[in-house]
């Protein structure tokens, strides 16, 4: 435009001038408004456009996905709270967990979503994966199989995936709330879980998938162990018979919220280390190779914790089992020994000791069995997300005892009195929720 | 649906420019022949010292002059016969005086004036308009003047401690790291409280906290990209009543900055050397002793004292150093400003330097009197090592270490020995950026002037915090897979687009009156382009890319956003003394909901200039004026948050899946806040000047990130227009020339402001903490952002066990503190300050001495202000090291309490410490060479100042720095932790003009 002005006269750059800008000016004045201001969103997708039947397989793997995140963060937050894990990084909100120093308003355990690999996240994950999967179920109950292909099996996989998201909630949190209804105590959770899975179970035998079956069946048995309905849950738990059925969650190097966060925290982060009580654990004198824990002759991220590794998970990718064979026997076990099956009871722990290489159990009396299938529990099911559950179920004392310095990064461990083991409602879900009275 | 209505609306804004050009190319006056020249020289009045950078414009033409370092200056193309000067210069009275051209020698004289009401202010207003019209108190900072006097070389410190309630609050010392700037206080919970940035009239990027995300590395503000040597002014427009026109996101004001232009006459080079030092005053003394007992006896340990006498110093001291050069002159109706700057700072710390080459070229054409056409082009290429903060530095480990382990490897360092962490650690920011802009004004008829305005601020940013491949002996402080390093990279295009219409028409109607109306319209476009790579695990040393690491994983997105809005103004004038200004703006804007239509800010403002009235007879006050403002403006939500949303993630098996994200709130409306401003200005004896505001100002449809319920389903925050926060304050600046003789001049400043914020309305919502941290959170009928915690008043100590016992905290009234004493474990925590000062200020005084010297000290202070002592928080109350930890007894049981619980953040009160300060800031003596001695020089003048930069604070903060922070640019940002200080400066600059 310079070069106008130069090399003629002004007369001409005012003429010139004032056709560009006139041309310019009404080119603008044609394009379409709306068009400028429209929100661009390349990286999101609206809530809308998602509500269709030919997104229905889509919806159900995300459920799925989220399902699986949330359930790696959960093993980690429990296992931390719990007697499994210790911590070991250095970010001032973590070290609420393992101090067991949770309240209404921490952060970590309540707010954190998905992804997350320092301070692992509780609520808002498994919050999440339950509205997936219960909003994609409640949707193709609506749609018609003709709409959707393969509706019953899509079915059965929503339904198993909002079930564990349920129990999940259940063993962990004191109460909890779905879609902004009223506060619900452990027990009304457990019992919607256990009408999912009872409708996981009918849509899976019409969609004749034996794995989202077998879920479905020791999800409902584990339901009802912590409904205490044990006949019950020894009943479902018969029904898997097949001793290679495992529903795994998946992992993989692909993006954070894929990745193991049992193995992340102690091969890659350093911010977590195996519990002392979980380190040489023998049977009468023969190490136990269900829990095998080495020192990683290094210390955590606090410069202090020495970090002892779980050779569990020993990939990013590692697969984690939500439910297997042996989980169902073990409920079977406690179903019988409760029902005075002694005999029973000690022969699945035997047939476990077997497959583990240890030597056998003796039995003992009724009680002594059940400590026995505790015992069991703990190390079969060690880093499945199992034990926080089995703690506040059991009702077992958890150690170091509350008031105990927590060593490294200052205060004591908790719980503090009056508040129990369990995750409190979180202030975000008390005073965000309109059918929940909120906290003062 | 909100776009309908607004198409008729773009149309006639779009179109008014038009119209009015085609209106006037026919009515264009004839060009008079330009031949004439004038030259001469502006001088002060009283110590006849020459006036360099005063403006010469001969009224009628567009032939503009700048006054050099010798106050001389060279008007050319004038037309003959007599023509009428105008001189104007930020401090002097503007004065007109006419010449015959041709002359020569003509000597101009200016007289300083402590109050300029007749000064050009262009921000906020429709085109540049005299001070005494307008309804706001808009402070303009003379910048020429501060960089030599100051030297201030960066632009925060060119601003900070020279307009009355701008506060500038630096974070961390490290070189290239930059401020946040807050105007009149907080007045927003969630969007940012950063003021709009223009440079010559274009929107430019005001991010904070930019950098590398990882290691403490994001500390870089974009507004210190621009190199002070370029800037002539800065004009700071407040609050929304002066912001109006500026419509949504002016909420928390505007910084206009505004560069050197050409001026006609000869050529004039100018080229400067400045260099300098930086050092961390006694650091052996300010640095914290740690303690612990270690074989039965307490022994101790000072990171600094220890490493000094190991013969490996933990600071060094950093170099300073820039040089530039410009050229600034004009030929027939060509006016240019040409310059060119390097800039090299060193830190205290071996990774931190920051580099920055600057560019800048500004040309004006005015082929005609009718119409003239301005560039303003600004290259900018920067490479910063920003060192690192709190996770991985000699500070953190250096604080937090232990005599315990001095005879380890670490030497008693926590975690790692600074040799490790410099190996480890390498943070940098590389920007290229251009900022540039086209302007063109054109007045086609005696009565309406036009001005269009296109620009573009394109900044790229290439972060990389680089963990490096470790030598073996350092693997055992980091574990074997972090020390094979990695690579966060975030690629970042930022670019901000304007085009800027306003045309004005005056008309002069009976009775006196002037009318002056204004139309005008604005569209910027805002879009972020980000490419991120995590790369993890080299094989081998030397490797620094992301192609050579084993791991990499990358993700690429852009985000836009674009304002589109128009104004009208109306001004009545009655004999330049009594002016009422009304306008409105209209804004519509992209982040707005569906169901939002046009946002409308009014506003309206009154000057009325008492001491030109007849009836004014008070001899003693030469000038009052007396004037008042309302008006709106807006803050306009996050791009996205008006939509509910599911975010792309991958799933089982690798597969896509997606997962929610945002809930969205379709109801979304801009933040508005109104604001009344009113106060005076005077002048006494023509000495001293008086500047006085009161503001009250209320934030409604306050924007709130507002958790969700998890059980709902989408895991982030809602926004929420919800509440009102009420801010208000007091501002007065004052100025005298205590003496003006010709051997001895003496100047005052001093500045004072007061503000006060609250959270008058949350919606009835609970306190909401940030991210779980229970010490800080925004509750209702508090201060934005406040400090809370359990507030210890009695306890005993218990020797045996070596705690305090018994301890009884305030039970408050409601979270207000005061209540009766209750058990410390059911006390609730209560208020106990905000990290915002309630008081700041400067003063500053300038000695003049025989014409060649000048002496110069600014001091500044912040009142009120508390700040979250991390750093001893986690020495006394997680690592145990501080000699109360070993030394119980020593201590008030009271103490004990809070740092025996403070690891969970509610027991705070002895941590969260007074953060108010008084600083030296700026120390100078400038020697003007004298002309027969620069001359041997070949150089028509020469100076040369020695400076001092924050050579002392009187504060009672316990930690390192009160102005220190960890994190710049967030809500929560009252916390210190093992932040690098604010470091000493001395400063040498060499200028020489030929």
């Amino acid at each position: 435009m310079i070069s106008i002005f130069v090399s003629h006269g002004a007369g001409r750059t005012v003429r010139n001038l004032t056709v560009m800008g006139a041309a310019l000016i009404a080119a603008a004045a044609c394009y379409d408004a709306g068009k400028i201001l429209d929100q661009d969103a390349p990286s999101r997708v609206t809530a809308t456009d998602l509500d269709n039947p030919n997104y229905a397989q889509l919806l159900v793997t995300s459920a799925v996905g989220d399902f699986e995140c949330a359930f790696t963060q959960y093993i980690v937050a429990t296992g931390l709270v719990g007697d499994e894990l210790i911590d070991a990084q250095l970010s001032q909100v973590g070290w609420d967990y393992d101090r067991r120093t949770i309240f209404p308003a921490s952060g970590p355990y309540s707010l954190f979503a998905c992804g997350q690999t320092q301070v692992p996240a509780l609520y808002t994950p498994l919050a999440v994966a339950r509205f997936d999967a219960d909003k994609i179920l409640k949707d193709l109950q609506g749609w018609t199989d003709t709409q959707v292909a393969n509706r019953q099996n899509l079915m059965a996989q929503a339904a198993v995936y909002a079930g564990y998201s349920l129990e999940l909630l259940g063993e962990s949190m004191c109460s909890a709330a779905i879609d902004l209804g009223p506060e619900m105590s452990r027990q009304q959770l457990f019992a919607a879980a256990e009408a999912r899975f009872t409708t996981a179970i009918t849509a899976a035998t019409a969609a004749n998938n034996k794995t989202m079956l077998n879920a479905a069946y020791v999800g409902r048995a584990r339901a009802r162990l912590n409904e205490n309905n044990l006949t019950g849950a020894g009943a479902d738990a018969a029904l898997v018979t097949d001793p290679a059925f495992v529903l795994n969650a998946t992992y993989s190097a692909t993006i954070t919220r894929r990745e193991n966060l049992v193995w992340s925290q102690m091969y890659r982060g350093l911010y977590s280390a195996v519990d002392p009580s979980f380190r040489g654990v023998t049977y009468l004198g023969v190490a136990d190779p269900r829990v095998t824990v080495v020192d990683a002759g290094t210390v955590g991220t606090d410069h202090a914790t020495e970090i002892w590794r779980q050779t569990k998970y020993t990939a990013v990718g590692s697969p984690i089992p939500i439910a297997r064979y042996a989980e169902a026997q073990l409920i079977l076990a406690e179903a019988d020994n409760a029902a005075n099956n002694t005999a029973a009871a000690v022969s699945i722990i035997n047939a476990l000791h077997t497959k583990a290489g240890i030597p056998p159990y003796a039995g003992g009396t009724q009680a002594e069995v059940q400590a026995q299938i505790i015992e069991e529990r703990r190390r079969e099911l060690f880093l499945e997300g199992q034990r926080f559950g089995d703690l506040i179920r059991y009702n077992i004392a958890i150690q170091p005892a509350p008031g105990a310095p927590f060593p490294v990064k200052g205060g004591s461990y908790g719980p503090n009195t009056g508040i129990q083991l369990c995750f409190p409602l979180p202030d975000v879900e008390r005073n965000n929720n309109p059918n929940i009275g909120k906290s003062s | 649906m909100r776009l309908v209505q607004f198409r008729w609306l773009l149309s006639a804004i779009t179109l008014a420019p038009a119209v009015a050009i085609a209106i006037a190319a026919p009515a264009r006056a004839q060009a008079p022949a330009s031949t004439g020249t004038i030259t001469g020289t502006i001088l002060a009045t009283g110590s006849e010292a020459p006036v360099a950078n005063a403006q010469i414009a001969a009224q009628g033409t567009n032939r503009v002059s700048l006054s050099d370092a010798n106050g001389r200056f060279r008007l050319t193309g004038l037309p003959a016969g007599d023509v009428i000067l105008e001189i104007r210069r930020v401090g002097f009275r503007p004065t007109t005086q006419r010449v015959a051209s041709g002359t020569d020698g003509v000597r101009i004289m200016l007289s300083e004036t402590p109050l300029e009401l007749n000064a050009l202010v262009v921000t906020g207003q429709a085109g540049a308009v005299e001070k005494r019209a307008i309804g706001n108190s808009i402070p303009t900072i003379n910048a020429a003047d501060a960089v030599q006097s100051a030297a201030a070389n960066t632009m925060s410190s060119l601003i900070n401690g020279r307009a009355p309630g701008v506060v500038v609050t630096g974070g961390t010392g490290r070189a290239g790291a930059g401020t946040v700037i807050n105007i009149r206080g907080r007045s927003t919970l969630s969007l940012s409280q950063q003021p709009l940035i223009y440079i010559d009239g274009v929107r430019v990027s005001n991010d904070v906290g930019t950098g590398p995300r990882v290691q403490g590395g994001n500390v870089v503000s974009r507004l210190d990209d621009i190199n002070p040597e370029d800037i002539e002014t800065i004009e700071i427009i407040k609050g929304p009543s002066a912001a109006t026109l500026y419509g949504t996101e002016a909420a928390n004001g505007v910084v206009q900055i505004i560069t050197k232009k050409g001026g006609s006459g000869a050529p004039h080079f100018s080229a400067s050397v400045r260099e300098g030092t930086q050092w961390f005053m006694d650091a052996a003394s300010r640095w914290p002793t740690n303690y612990a007992v270690v074989g039965g006896s307490i022994q101790s340990w000072n990171a600094v004292q220890s490493e000094a006498a190991r013969g490996t110093p933990l600071f060094n001291t950093g170099h300073l150093q820039t040089y530039e050069l410009n050229l600034r002159g004009g030929e027939r109706a060509l006016n240019y400003y040409l310059s060119s700057s390097y800039d090299h700072d060193t830190g205290i710390e071996p990774t931190n330097r920051a580099g920055r080459f600057t560019g800048h070229a500004n040309l004006s054409i005015a082929p005609s009197p009718l119409y003239d056409v301005s560039t303003s082009l600004h290259v900018i290429k920067g490479l910063s090592y920003l060192g690192n903060d709190y996770g991985s530095s000699r500070f953190f480990s250096g604080m937090f270490g232990s005599p315990a382990t001095v005879n380890t490897p670490t030497r008693g360092f926590f975690g790692a020995p600074p040799d490790a962490l410099d190996a480890a650690y390498l943070n940098s920011q590389a920007i290229n950026r251009f900022t540039g802009s086209v302007q063109l004004n054109h007045r086609p008829v005696q009565w309406f002037a036009q001005r269009v305005t296109l620009g573009l601020d394109q900044t790229s940013e290439d972060n990389q915090a680089l963990s490096r491949y470790l030598p073996p002996q350092y693997v055992q402080f980091f574990g074997a897979v972090a020390s094979q390093g990695g690579l966060n990279q975030d690629l970042r295009n930022i670019s901000y687009a304007t085009a800027d219409y306003s045309g004005t028409a005056t008309f002069n109607l009976p009775k006196s009156l002037v009318s002056t109306s204004s139309i005008g319209g604005q569209l910027y476009r805002k879009r972020i382009d980000s490419t991120s790579i995590t790369a993890t695990q080299f094989p081998a040393p030397n490797l620094t890319t992301a192609a050579a690491a084993a791991i990499v994983k990358g993700s690429q997105n852009y985000v836009t956003n674009t304002t589109l809005g128009m104004f009208v103004q109306q001004q009545m004038g009655w004999r330049d003394r009594l002016f009422l200004t009304g306008a409105v703006r209209v804004d519509n804007n992209s982040a707005f909901g569906k169901d939002v239509k046009l946002v409308t800010y009014p506003k309206v403002s009154g000057s009325w200039v008492v001491s030109d009235e007849g009836f004014w007879h008070i001899a003693a006050v030469d000038q009052l004026r007396l004037r008042a403002a309302y008006g709106l403006s807006g803050q306009q939500p996050d791009a996205f948050a008006a939509l509910q949303t599911y975010v792309p993630s991958t799933g089982p098996l690798d597969q896509p899946i997606v997962t929610p994200q945002f809930p969205g709130n379709q109801n979304l409306k801009p933040e508005r806040s109104q604001e009344f401003e009113t106060g005076f200005e005077t002048s006494f004896f023509r000495r001293v000047s008086l500047d006085f505001t009161y503001y009250n100002k209320s934030t409604h449809d306050a924007i709130l990130s507002k958790g969700t319920a998890p059980s709902a389903g989408f895991p982030n925050p809602q926004f929420v227009n919800i509440g009102r926060i009420d801010n208000h304050g007091m501002e007065l600046a004052l100025t005298a020339n205590a003496a003006n003789r010709r051997n001895f001049g003496w100047d005052i400043g001093a500045s004072v402001a007061s503000n006060h914020d609250r959270i008058a309305d949350m919606g009835g919502l609970p306190p909401i903490v940030f991210s779980g941290l229970p010490d800080q959170h925004q509750e209702q009928g508090f201060p934005i952002s406040g400090f809370y915690s359990k507030r210890v008043l009695s306890a005993t100590y218990d020797p045996t066990t070596k705690r305090a016992i018994n301890a009884l905290c305030d039970g408050g009234i409601g979270d207000a503190p005061g209540g009766p004493p209750v058990s410390c474990a059911t006390a609730p925590q209560v208020f106990v300050g905000t990290s915002t000062p309630k008081v700041s200020g400067a003063v500053n005084t300038t000695f003049t001495l025989w014409r060649w010297l000048k002496l110069y000290a600014m001091g500044d202070f912040r009142k009120g202000n508390k700040l979250l002592n991390a750093t001893d928080l986690i020495r006394c109350s997680i690592f145990l090291v501080c000699d109360v930890n070993v030394n119980p007894q020593n201590y008030d049981p009271k103490y004990l309490v809070t740092v025996q619980n403070a690891s969970g953040l509610l027991y705070t009160d002895e941590f969260v410490q007074n953060a108010s300060f008084w600083r030296l800031r700026e120390l100078s003596a400038t020697v003007t060479v004298p002309e027969r001695y620069a001359a041997r020089l070949n150089a028509s003048a020469a100076s040369i100042t020695f400076a001092g930069r924050n050579l002392h604070t009187w504060t009672r903060y316990k930690g390192l720095d009160p102005e220190a922070r960890s994190q710049l640019g967030i809500q929560n940002d009252g916390f210190d932790q093992a932040v690098t200080p604010t470091l000493a400066q001395f400063i040498t600059t060499f200028t020489l003009t030929f």
